[in-house]
C-alpha cells in the first residue's frame, strides 16, 4: 500500500518538482507549477498548472485551470452553466462563489483581477508548448509523492 | 719409613674421601629435600588448578536433558519479520503458552499481519485532490500522512515487556498485552469496515474482542477492552510516547468508496506443531530452570 508510490519522469536525468506561487494570502489561493528541470542542458520546462485553495487541489489539469481562470475573468458576465463557480448577491454586492469539497469561499472583484493579472505575469519568459503538446499526466499516488517532496503535505494543524 | 709414609697417605686419602663423601651426601640430601619440596609445591599448585578447572567444568556442564519441544504455530505464517520476532520472544523466551492466551494472541497478530491497517496522524493536515482519470472521469481523493499499525503494535509491546516481566501476575500480564493490541487496532481507520455501525472507540474495541478474541468470555473478555482495564493510563502513556517517534508514510484514499484496503477476517487458523528449540535458546532455558 505504502510503497507503491513511484514517480515517472520522461528521462532519467530530469527531475519533476512542484513550485507554489502565492496569489491571495488571506484565502490561501495558490498556483502550483509542475516543473521539469533539465540539469544537463540547464533548462526548465512547464509541464502543468494547478490551482490550490487551502488544503484542496481544485484543478490538476491545464484545461481545467484555464476554464477556472476564464470563469474568474468573466466574473458577472459568466454563464449559469459554470462548472466551478456561481454568482451570489449580498447587499447589492456581487461575489463569485467557489465550491470546494465540503465548504466554499467567496472571491471579490479585486481578488479576481489580481488572480488574472498574476497568471499573465507568470507566463512571461516561459514556453507553454510542452503543456499543450504533452502534459504530465497525474495520478493520485504520484501527486502525493510530489506534494510530500515540496513540503505541502504534512503541514502541522493550527 | 717408606711403609709409614704409604700408610699415612692411604689413611689421609681414606679420611679425605669419607669427609668428601659425607659432604656430597649432605648436599644431595639437601637437593633431594628441595626437589621434594618443589615437587610438592608444584603438585599442590596443579591440584588447585585442577580443582578450579573442575569447579568451572561443573558450571559449564550442560544438563543431560532431551531437546525441549514446544507446541507452537509455525513461524512462517508471518510475512513481517518483526511480528515473527515478537511471537518468538513471547513463546520461546518468556514461555507464555497458556492456552486461551496463545491461540488468541496468534490470531490477532496474524490478523494485523495480513491486513494493511493504518492510523491517521492527528497533528498533520491532509490534502483533498480533485483529479481526472484517463477516461476523464472526475474523482476525489485524499492524501495524508499515516502510521503503520504493525510498527506501533510492535513498538508498544517491546516497550511494555520490561515492565511486565517482574511486576505482574501471569494472567494480568496476558490480558494487558491483548488489550494493548486492541487499543491500537481501535485507533486505526479501516477497521470500521469490519465493525459497521460502531462509532466510538469503546464499541469498536468490544467488536474486535467479540470477532477475533472469541476464546475469551465473561469477565476476562470485558477486561481486555482497554477502557475497562486496570492499567488504562499505562497503555495511553505508552501509545503517546510511541507515536512521537514512529515513522510516517504517505497514503492515498478514495473518499467516496474505497474498496482497495478492505480488511478480511481469518476463517481458519493453521494447526500447531511440535517444534524443537535452537541450542542458544536451550541454554537460556536451563538458566531459567536453575533459578
Amino acid at each position: 500500500m505504502f510503497d507503491q508510490l513511484i514517480i515517472e519522469s520522461q528521462t532519467s536525468t530530469n527531475q519533476i518538482k512542484l513550485k507554489p506561487i502565492r496569489l491571495i494570502n488571506d484565502k490561501q489561493i495558490y498556483f502550483i507549477r509542475v516543473k521539469e528541470e533539465d540539469y544537463v542542458n540547464q533548462k526548465s520546462y512547464l509541464l502543468g498548472l494547478m490551482v490550490m485553495v487551502g488544503n484542496e487541489l481544485i484543478t490538476t489539469n491545464y484545461a481545467d485551470t484555464k476554464l477556472l481562470l476564464s470563469e474568474i475573468k468573466l466574473f458577472e458576465r459568466g454563464n449559469k452553466q459554470n462548472t466551478f463557480t456561481s454568482l451570489e448577491k449580498f447587499d447589492n454586492d456581487i461575489n463569485l462563489k467557489l465550491n470546494l469539497h465540503k465548504s466554499h469561499i467567496y472571491i471579490s472583484k479585486a481578488e479576481a483581477l489580481t488572480i488574472t493579472s498574476m497568471f499573465d505575469e507568470s507566463k512571461q519568459g516561459v514556453s507553454m508548448q510542452r503543456i499543450i503538446e504533452n502534459e504530465f499526466v497525474m495520478t493520485p499516488s504520484v501527486l502525493t509523492k510530489l506534494l510530500d517532496n515540496t513540503g505541502l503535505l504534512g503541514r502541522l494543524v493550527k | 719409613m717408606e711403609i709409614l709414609l704409604v700408610v699415612l697417605t692411604v689413611t689421609f686419602l681414606f679420611f679425605f674421601k669419607i669427609i668428601f663423601f659425607k659432604k656430597e651426601k649432605k648436599e644431595d640430601k639437601k637437593r633431594e629435600k628441595l626437589d621434594i619440596e618443589v615437587i610438592e609445591k608444584e603438585e599442590f599448585f596443579y591440584e588447585i588448578l585442577e580443582k578450579k578447572e573442575e569447579e568451572k567444568k561443573i558450571i559449564l556442564y550442560e544438563l543431560n536433558t532431551s531437546p525441549i519441544k514446544l507446541n507452537l504455530y509455525a513461524f512462517d505464517n508471518f510475512s513481517n519479520h518483526k511480528l515473527k520476532k515478537l511471537y518468538e520472544k513471547l513463546t520461546i523466551e518468556m514461555l507464555m503458552i497458556d492456552e486461551p492466551f496463545h491461540t488468541s494472541f496468534f490470531a490477532i497478530l496474524k490478523f494485523i499481519d495480513t491486513n494493511n491497517f493504518w492510523i491517521r496522524n492527528p497533528k498533520t493536515s491532509s490534502i483533498i485532490i480533485n483529479i481526472r482519470d484517463i477516461n476523464l472521469e472526475k474523482s476525489v481523493h485524499e492524501s495524508l500522512k499515516v502510521f503503520d499499525t504493525r510498527d506501533i503494535v510492535i513498538k508498544i509491546i517491546f516497550e511494555l515487556l520490561p515492565y511486565v516481566k517482574h511486576n505482574f501476575k501471569p494472567k494480568t500480564k496476558q490480558i494487558l498485552l491483548l488489550s494493548c493490541i486492541v487499543f491500537v487496532l481501535a485507533k486505526s481507520q479501516n477497521i470500521k469496515m469490519i465493525c459497521e455501525d460502531c462509532e466510538s472507540e469503546y464499541e469498536l474495541s468490544r467488536c474486535i474482542v467479540e470477532k477475533i478474541l472469541n476464546q475469551y468470555s465473561g469477565a476476562d473478555a470485558s477486561e481486555i477492552i482497554p477502557k475497562n482495564n486496570m492499567n488504562y493510563t499505562l497503555i495511553g502513556q505508552l501509545y503517546d510516547r510511541v507515536i512521537h517517534s514512529a515513522r510516517e508514510h504517505n497514503n492515498v484514499i478514495k473518499i467516496e468508496n474505497d474498496l482497495q484496503d478492505t480488511p478480511r477476517l481469518l476463517e481458519n487458523l493453521p494447526k500447531k506443531k511440535l517444534t524443537q528449540i535452537n541450542s542458544e535458546t536451550n541454554n537460556v532455558l536451563q538458566i531459567v530452570l536453575k533459578v
